[in-house]
C-alpha cells in the first residue's frame, strides 16, 4: 500500500514543470473587469479633462502673457467651453527670407534624393519629410504671400483645437489598449497611472510647445506654421503616449514573469 | 475652387474611415489572440504514413549561408526515404554552385537544380522550374538564410493530412534581433505579425497568409492552378489568394518557429520593403475583383481578404493624405482640417511598424513573455516616414508594371552573416 502511494508522489516530483509555451498561450481574461476598467478609465479621465479644460487654457494664457511681450488675450468658444489664449502678433516672412528657405529646402531635397546622400535611410526619410514641408511652405510664401489665410489668432485657435483633441483622445486610446490586461488587481491602478502620466506630460509639453510656437511666429515668421502642425504636432504627442504605454507594458510583463502560470493559460 | 476643396475634404473623410476600419480590425485580432479560443494546429496528429516531401531552397549567391541551411536540413528527423532537398541555384556567380555539388555528392537526397543562361531569374521562376522535377507530394520552401529546427518539416507536412489544406505557414523569428536598431524593430514587428495577426486570422477562419518561406504547399494543387505568375514578385501572397479562391485554406503553425536573418542595413530593408510592396500591390490588382466576386469565400473572408490586399497600398494613401492636408492648410481650410490633424495621430497609430498598431505588437510581446523589448515600441517612430516612402514607391512600381507590362527583375535581399 505504501509503495502504491509513493509512486504517484515520486512521479509528481520528477514530472517536469510544463510551462505554457508561447505558441499556444493566452492571457487570463475577465470580461467584466475589462468592461469595468474600460468604462472607468475613459469616464474618469474624460471627466477630468472636461473639468480642467478651461482652467488649463486660462493658466497657459496667463503664463504666455507673462513670457511673451505685446501679446493680447482672447477666447475661443469650443462647444460650451470658453477657452482663453494669449498670443503676440505674428510676422509674415519677407520675400528674401522665403526665397532663402525655398533655396535651402530645394537643395536639401535634391541632396537627400541624390546618390551622394550617405545618411541612413530612416534619417534621410525624416529629413526628406521636413524639407518637403518647408519647401511647400516657402514656395507658398514666395508666390502667394498676400493670400496667406491665417492670423496669430487663427493659430491660437487651431492650437487649442489640436491640444483639446489630444487631451480627449489620449484616455480613449490608452484605455482601449491597456484594459486588455485583467489578471491582477494591480492592472487598474497601473493603467490609471499610465493615462494620468500621459495627460500630465501632455499638459506640460503642450503648454511649452505653445509658447515656443507663439514665440517663433512673433520673432521668426509664419513660414514655420505648417511645420508646427505637420512635424511637431500630433505626431510628437503620439510618441510620448506610446512611450508611457510601453512603460506600463513593461510593468505588466514584470508581473507576468513573477507568476506566469497564474496569468497565462492554454488557448485550446 | 469649391469643388477642389470638397474633393480634398472628401478624400480625408474616406481615408479616416479606411484607417479606422484597419484599427478596428487590428483591435479585434488582438482581443481574439490574447483571450479567445485558439484554433488547434495539426501538431498532435500522429501518423506514420507521412507524405513525401520536397524541400525547395531558392538561392542566388548564397555562399555565406548555404552550408548552414543544408546542414540543418540534413539533420532533419523526417524519414529520408520520403524526403528530397532541392537547392535551386539561380544564376549564382559566387561559390554557391560548388557548395551545392559538394553536398549532393555526400547526400543522395540532395538534388540541386542549377539555373543559368536564358532562364529568367527570380524566386517565382526558380520555383516553377523546381516544381517540374520535384517528386514530393508536399513542397516545403525555405529561403536560404533560414535555420530550420530538426522536427520542423514533419510539423509543417502533417497539416496536409487535412485535404482542405492547400498551404501551411510557420512563424518567422529573426536570429540577429540584437544586432542593431533595425533588426530589433523588425523582431518586434514579426512578433505582432505572427503571434497575433496570423494566429488570429487562423483562429477566425479568415485569410491566413502563406509567407513563401517556413511553409509549404500541396504540389498537385499548385500545378493544377498553373504554378506561379512570373510577373509577380510576391509569389506567396499570390498563392494565398489562388488557394482561397479555389476553396482551399492556409493553415498556420505558430509552433513551427524558424530563425531567419533580418536585414541589418536600412538600404537592404528599403529594397525589401519596396519589392514586397510592388509584388503585393500587383496581387491586389489581379485579385481584388475575384475576391469580391468569389463564391468560395465567406463574407468576413472577403472583408479580411480585401483589407489584406490593400495593406501595402495604405502607406501610399497616407502619403496622399499628407499632401491633401498640406493643400487644405494653405487653402485656408485649416479650421476644418485641424480636426483632420488627428488624422496625423491616426496615421502614426496605424503606420508604426509594419502597418500594425502599437497595441497589437505590444500584446504580442506580452504573449511572448518579452520584457525589455516593449521599450522599443516608441522607437518604431523612426520607421514611420521610411515605411511610407518605400512602400509608396513599391506601389508606384506596381502601377507602372501594370501599365507598361515591363519585365520584372528580382532583387535579392543582402545577407549579413559571416560564412
Amino acid at each position: 500500500m505504501a509503495s502504491r502511494q509513493a509512486y504517484p508522489k515520486i512521479f509528481e516530483v520528477e514530472k517536469p514543470v510544463i510551462g505554457y509555451a508561447r505558441f499556444g498561450r493566452v492571457l487570463k481574461f475577465n470580461k467584466y473587469l475589462f468592461m469595468l476598467q474600460l468604462i472607468l478609465l475613459v469616464v474618469v479621465f474624460e471627466l477630468l479633462v472636461i473639468f480642467f479644460l478651461e482652467d488649463y487654457f486660462k493658466i497657459l494664457s496667463d503664463i504666455a502673457r507673462r513670457i511673451l511681450e505685446d501679446s493680447y488675450t482672447g477666447s475661443y468658444k469650443f462647444l460650451s467651453f470658453k477657452l482663453e489664449y494669449s498670443i503676440p502678433q505674428g510676422r509674415l516672412p519677407t520675400l528674401q527670407e522665403s526665397s532663402i528657405y525655398l533655396l535651402v529646402s530645394s537643395l536639401s531635397l535634391i541632396f537627400l534624393l541624390s546618390k551622394f546622400n550617405r545618411l541612413s535611410k530612416y534619417i534621410s526619410a525624416w529629413l526628406i519629410y521636413i524639407s518637403f514641408v518647408y519647401f511647400v511652405s516657402s514656395f507658398y510664401f514666395v508666390f502667394f504671400l498676400g493670400s496667406f489665410p491665417y492670423t496669430e489668432r487663427d493659430f491660437a485657435m487651431l492650437y487649442i483645437l489640436q491640444q483639446t483633441g489630444v487631451f480627449l483622445f489620449t484616455p480613449i486610446l490608452l484605455a482601449l489598449s491597456l484594459s486588455l490586461f485583467t489578471f491582477s488587481w494591480l492592472n487598474l491602478p497601473l493603467n490609471a497611472i499610465t493615462i494620468a502620466l500621459s495627460l500630465t506630460y501632455s499638459s506640460v509639453f503642450g503648454g511649452l510647445r505653445y509658447i515656443v510656437f507663439a514665440y517663433t511666429l512673433k520673432n521668426l515668421s509664419y513660414i514655420h506654421m505648417p511645420a508646427m502642425f505637420f512635424l511637431f504636432g500630433p505626431l510628437l504627442d503620439f510618441i510620448y503616449m506610446v512611450s508611457f504605454y510601453s512603460l506600463c507594458l513593461y510593468m505588466t510583463t514584470i508581473l507576468l514573469q513573477k507568476r506566469r502560470e497564474v496569468f497565462y493559460e492554454w488557448g485550446y | 475652387m469649391g469643388i477642389l476643396i470638397f474633393l480634398l475634404k472628401a478624400y480625408m473623410v474616406f481615408l479616416m474611415l479606411l484607417l479606422f476600419l484597419y484599427i478596428v480590425r487590428h483591435y479585434f485580432f488582438t482581443l481574439n489572440r490574447a483571450f479567445g479560443k485558439q484554433r488547434l494546429y495539426y501538431q498532435d496528429v500522429l501518423d506514420e504514413d507521412l507524405p513525401t516531401v520536397s524541400v525547395l531552397v531558392p538561392m542566388h549567391n548564397e555562399e555565406k549561408v548555404a552550408k548552414h541551411i543544408l546542414d540543418l536540413l540534413v539533420a532533419s528527423d523526417y524519414p529520408k526515404e520520403k524526403l528530397e532537398i532541392i537547392p535551386i541555384n539561380d544564376h549564382s556567380t559566387d561559390r554557391t554552385k560548388e557548395i551545392l555539388e559538394e553536398y549532393a555528392q555526400k547526400y543522395p537526397f540532395i538534388r540541386p537544380l542549377h539555373r543559368y543562361g536564358d532562364l529568367p531569374r527570380g524566386k517565382q521562376n526558380a520555383l516553377n522550374d523546381a516544381l517540374k522535377i520535384a517528386k514530393g507530394e508536399v513542397i516545403i520552401v525555405y529561403d536560404a538564410d533560414y535555420l530550420p529546427p530538426k522536427a520542423q518539416i514533419r510539423t509543417l507536412a502533417i497539416a496536409f493530412k487535412d485535404p482542405r489544406v492547400g498551404a501551411v505557414m510557420g512563424r518567422v523569428v529573426p536570429i540577429n534581433a540584437g544586432k542593431n536598431l533595425l533588426t530589433r524593430l523588425l523582431d518586434i514587428e514579426r512578433s505582432g505579425g505572427y503571434q497575433v495577426d496570423q494566429q488570429a486570422r487562423y483562429n477566425l477562419n479568415l485569410i491566413t497568409q502563406y509567407g513563401g518561406t517556413v511553409g509549404g504547399f500541396r504540389k498537385s494543387v499548385v500545378m493544377e492552378l498553373g504554378g506561379f505568375d512570373p510577373r509577380i514578385l510576391t509569389e506567396d501572397t499570390e498563392l494565398t489568394y489562388k488557394l482561397y479562391l479555389n476553396g482551399y485554406k492556409v493553415a498556420y503553425a505558430n509552433i513551427a518557429e524558424c530563425y531567419e536573418e533580418a536585414p541589418e542595413d536600412w538600404n537592404a530593408r528599403a529594397r525589401q520593403l519596396r519589392r514586397w510592396s510592388r509584388g503585393h500591390n500587383r496581387v491586389m490588382f489581379k485579385y481584388f475583383l475575384p475576391t469580391i466576386l468569389s463564391k468560395k469565400l465567406s463574407f468576413w473572408q472577403k472583408v479580411d481578404g480585401l483589407l489584406l490586399l490593400a495593406i501595402y497600398m495604405q502607406p501610399f494613401l497616407i502619403f496622399l493624405g499628407l499632401l491633401d492636408s498640406l493643400l487644405l492648410f494653405f487653402l485656408g481650410e485649416m479650421e476644418i482640417a485641424s480636426s483632420y490633424l488627428f488624422l496625423l495621430f491616426i496615421f502614426a497609430h496605424n503606420s508604426f511598424g509594419n502597418f500594425a498598431p502599437f497595441f497589437e505588437i505590444g500584446t504580442a510581446l506580452v504573449l511572448d513573455g518579452a520584457k525589455q523589448k516593449v521599450f522599443l515600441l516608441p522607437l518604431m517612430f523612426f520607421e514611420f516616414i521610411f515605411n511610407i516612402i518605400y512602400t509608396s514607391l513599391g506601389f508606384v512600381d506596381a502601377v507602372i508594371d501594370l501599365i507598361t507590362k515591363r519585365t520584372i527583375l528580382w532583387q535579392k535581399t543582402e545577407r549579413f552573416r559571416n560564412a
